[in-house]
């Protein structure tokens, strides 16, 4: 019943407040940047249908991962090719837009493959335009999906876990004067499948649930481009089962409440920064409530026309399977360069760093993620590119046993019309 | 009839003068311009109008005229072939002729590398490096301000020469913007 209350107050939050999740995202025209960069000798053409245009692709990978479970001891490796073929149809219209997405990541592990998944997605997403400014966004999509083995929620099947999601989301942004306005909201399910281990079947359903987010977002214009924002973001997790298989309620509510500048871009540094607070109730009182000071923000530094230095640091909660623990406080800062060495040749390095607070339990996990890629455009039809990834994860589990050390190269080329 | 000679006079002697000028000026970029290949030229044989013209110097070099046909242009300055010109006509044809020769529409010059629209462009007096660059749509993101090289059309040896923004371009000159990497 409380939780039934909690759902109605829920709703004239949506009307008032449409928006959320990925239709969150910024529609300010930022300079380009060398990944966002048009390149006409080497991008895609697509197919042009009139209103539309179609652009299908295929990419061919494979990687060598020194260590397919992600596990601190008894590494096992492999060749796991993936196979990802795509299709994006674009709207080719002067206002408003609509775009369909379909892909697909599927994953054949040569020696073990009983770790062989087939992810999929098919999103469809639209924009209305009202007037300069103004708008309306609108997201809808079904994916399937598995918790990686890395991920600290993987239950260590037999098998990865395979879910489903589906996911809605609406954003309405307007101007009055030199006041902005963002309003959204989004609502994820997520069903997560049974999975065998070695001690007979796993029931997920426990983890099956329902994600809502609202956010609200009011900016003050005090630069030309540049403002001063608040930006107040609710959160309620409903799980469809009262308890989980440990006997937790674990479904939860909170929000969290940040003020921030959004600094007044040149081309040359451009992005936002922010403090704030993060809360989280959950329903079980044995589970610890989290309430942080939050911060963060996402820079970009052009210091040529041929070099891009993004870096960003973020605080998130997440959900927990791990027993005892509400939930897991994420602190993490990335750092990564891009460069363009020749109109088609880009080059990539990239540093990720941070800390997975599992609240509840003494479990604290140091994540630290190193890569390097470069990608060679042959042309508008061909794409190889080549990357190398070292993960580390210092836990302080006893015996260090959720460690985990790996390695994985990855080769890949990629066709496109 | 008396009128219409006067008119003649003006005319041609505004010619002579705009000629005078456009070879000093030809000359105030670092030598006398020399003509080539492609230069436009008008020639005015004083009293004569059925002489003079406009013309163009051929792909061999040559320039041809009325009764004097053709004769090798390329290579010399407009004094020179004002005098070759006068040598031509005197005495077969005309007695101590008074000829006056300016460059009406000079050869292009040629832009590639990191420019927006590299090719050739119409030359203009006391064209710099940065206004070559302006005509091919300035530069690209990519381009190496700072190590742009030109070859000069007079230069026998077809030599890379750096050059600044400010250095001057003249007709037939070749300018090349690099690549940069970083």
């Amino acid at each position: 019943m409380i939780r039934g209350y909690r759902w109605l107050m829920i709703f004239p939050i949506l009307l008032i407040e449409i928006a959320a999740g990925g239709a969150f995202g910024q529609e300010l025209p930022w300079p380009e940047t060398v990944t966002t960069r048009k390149r006409p000798e080497v991008d895609a053409l697509g197919i042009n249908t009139g209103a539309y245009r179609i652009y299908p692709a295929v990419s061919l990978g494979i990687v060598h991962d020194d260590n397919i479970f992600a596990v601190a001891t008894d590494e096992k490796s492999d060749l796991v090719t993936h196979i990802q073929p795509r299709v994006d149809f674009e709207s080719d219209w002067t206002r408003n837009e609509l775009n369909l997405t379909i892909n697909a990541d599927i994953a054949q592990y040569m020696d073990t493959s009983s770790e062989n998944y087939e992810d999929y997605l098919v999103g469809i997403d639209g924009r209305v335009d009202i007037q300069k400014g103004d708008y309306l966004r609108g997201e809808a999509g079904y994916a399937r999906k598995h918790v990686p083995r890395n991920s600290p929620n993987d239950i260590n099947g037999i098998e990865p876990t395979l879910y489903n999601v589906s996911s809605l989301s609406v954003a309405y942004q307007f101007v009055l004067g030199r006041l902005s306005f963002r309003l959204g909201s989004a609502l994820d399910r997520r069903d997560y499948r049974d999975v065998a281990s070695q001690s007979g079947t796993i029931n997920n359903d426990d983890q099956d649930r329902d994600e809502l987010t609202a956010v609200a977002r009011i900016g003050y214009e005090m630069w030309s481009q540049g403002s001063a924002f608040f930006r107040a973001r609710y959160e309620n997790v409903k799980y469809d089962q009262q308890f989980d298989d440990s006997g937790l309620e674990r479904s939860s509510a909170g929000n969290s409440v940040e003020i921030g500048i959004e600094l007044p871009f040149s081309g040359v540094l451009f992005g936002e920064v922010f403090v704030g607070n993060v809360t989280r109730n959950y329903d079980d009182s044995r589970l610890e409530k989290i309430d942080s000071p939050s911060g963060g923000g996402a820079l970009t530094w052009q210091p040529t026309g041929l070099t891009t230095v993004n870096a960003s640091i973020s605080r998130k909660v997440s959900e927990s399977i791990v027993n005892a623990s509400s939930g897991i406080l994420t602190t993490e800062g990335s750092l990564w360069v891009d460069h363009e060495l020749l109109r088609n040749l880009l080059l990539n390095a990239s540093l990720t760093t941070g800390t997975d607070d599992f609240r509840g339990i003494e479990r604290e996990d140091d994540n630290i993620e190193f890569g390097v890629s470069a990608k060679y455009l042959m042309n508008r039809n061909l794409h190889v590119s080549l990357g190398y990834v070292f993960e580390d994860r210092d836990s302080n589990t006893p015996g260090g046993s959720n460690s985990y050390t790996d390695n994985a190269l990855r080769l890949a080329i990629k066709g496109q019309l | 009839m008396h009128k219409h000679r006067n008119y003649h006079y003006v005319l041609n002697s505004m010619i002579f003068i705009i000629g005078s000028l456009c070879f000093f000026s030809a000359n105030a970029t670092g030598g006398e311009y020399l003509l080539a290949a492609g230069d436009r030229v008008k020639v005015v044989v004083f009293g004569h109008p059925d002489l003079s013209g406009d013309y163009e110097v051929d792909g061999e070099g040559r320039l041809s005229l009325p009764l004097i046909k053709s004769l090798p242009a390329a290579g010399l300055t407009v004094e020179q072939i004002e005098d070759a010109i006068a040598d031509k006509l005197s005495p077969d044809y005309l007695k101590n002729p008074r000829v006056g020769v300016v460059v009406l529409e000079y050869r292009p010059f040629y832009i590639l590398g990191e420019v927006k629209s590299p090719g050739s462009y119409p030359y203009s007096s006391n064209m710099t490096v940065v206004a070559a660059v302006a005509l091919a749509g300035g530069y690209t993101y990519r381009a190496k301000k700072s190590e742009i090289t030109i070859i000069r059309a007079n230069d026998p040896k077809h030599q890379k020469a750096p050059a600044d923004d400010s250095a001057r371009v003249m007709p037939g000159d070749v300018i090349e913007v690099p690549e940069r990497f970083f």
